[in-house]
């Protein structure tokens, strides 16, 4: 039993190392990011350079994003309209299922610099 | 509303039209198969009308002091707590506007906007050539 509930723990610490089960439903963002895919691309590596890349980017990035556009902090009048159609929970689905997508294009500046 | 020079990649901005809407609106047409293809290439080519590019060498050396908080993997802002966004790879024209709203003051977070401030417009131009050629 000791030896039972010590692997139960361990699978438990597991999943919770894993980022996709750390925070958000991705099938639950998915749905909700069907009217984001016109601009953000299907993909969520946007094609027209005016709209950013979503595909790959940090969740706690991207919910703070639309948290910013949802109060008018970050002020843009197209993500505010959107924004503010999403609740709390679908933030975090949301930006759970745009972290998830395969294929990102996108790179923090490690190597990257000057001198590396 | 933005109102940088050369800023004609940024309709949207200045009319806060939906893409369809604004494009509906541009060429007078519902969005049959035929315009829509035309968009399709106009967009294609948008890249090369967005032509004053900057110079990605320049870029590459002005982005030195962007890494202490964008080149480490995984960093993450102190207060709120939440990663420092991945950069590298974004598309041209967001990073452009992104560092130009820093630069302005429309978006609030003060290390980024000291950033902003203390980048030309040409500055900006050279980091976002650099930083949108850059692949994982
Ligand atoms: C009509 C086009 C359009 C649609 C549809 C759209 N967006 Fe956006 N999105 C934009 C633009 C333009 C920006 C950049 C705005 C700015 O400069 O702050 C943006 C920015 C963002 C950002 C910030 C990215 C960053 O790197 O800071 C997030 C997150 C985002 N959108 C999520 C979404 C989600 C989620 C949806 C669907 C619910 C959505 N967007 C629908 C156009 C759109
Ligand atoms: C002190 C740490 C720090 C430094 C130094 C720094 N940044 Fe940032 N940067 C951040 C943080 C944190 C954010 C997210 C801010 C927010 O929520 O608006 C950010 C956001 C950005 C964004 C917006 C990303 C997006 O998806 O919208 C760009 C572009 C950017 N930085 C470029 C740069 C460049 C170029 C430099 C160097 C000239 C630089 N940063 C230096 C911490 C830093």
């Amino acid at each position: 039993m000791k030896r039972f509930t010590a692997s139960l723990l361990i699978t438990t610490l597991a999943a919770c190392a894993t980022p996709a089960f750390a925070k958000g439903d991705i099938e639950a963002g998915k749905a909700k990011s069907v009217p984001c895919q016109a601009c953000h691309g299907a993909d969520g590596n946007a094609a027209d350079p005016q709209y950013p890349r979503l595909a790959g980017q940090y969740h706690d990035y991207l919910e703070r994003a639309l948290r910013e556009y949802k109060t008018g902090e970050r002020k843009n009048p197209i993500m505010a309209g959107f924004a503010t159609t999403l609740s709390e929970e679908d933030i975090v689905n949301v930006s759970a299922y745009f972290a998830s997508l395969p294929g990102s294009k996108l790179t923090d500046l490690h190597d990257k610099v000057q001198g590396d | 509303m933005r109102t940088v020079a050369g800023d004609e990649g940024w309709p949207l901005y200045s009319t806060g039209l939906t893409p369809e809407k604004f494009n509906q609106r541009r060429t007078g047409t519902k969005m049959t198969r035929a315009p829509l293809l035309a968009a399709a290439l106009l967009i294609t080519s948008l890249p090369c009308l967005a032509a004053e590019k900057g110079d990605a060498a320049a870029g590459k050396t002005k982005v030195y002091t962007c890494a202490g908080c964008h080149g480490i993997p995984g960093w993450k802002n102190p207060y709120p707590n939440y990663h420092v966004p991945k950069v590298g790879g974004q598309n041209y024209d967001y990073l452009v506007a992104a560092l130009t709203e820093y630069k302005k003051g429309e978006r609030a977070h003060p290390t980024m906007r000291a950033q902003g401030e203390s980048l030309s417009e040409q500055d900006i131009r050279d980091i976002a050539t650099y930083l949108s050629s850059l692949t994982p």
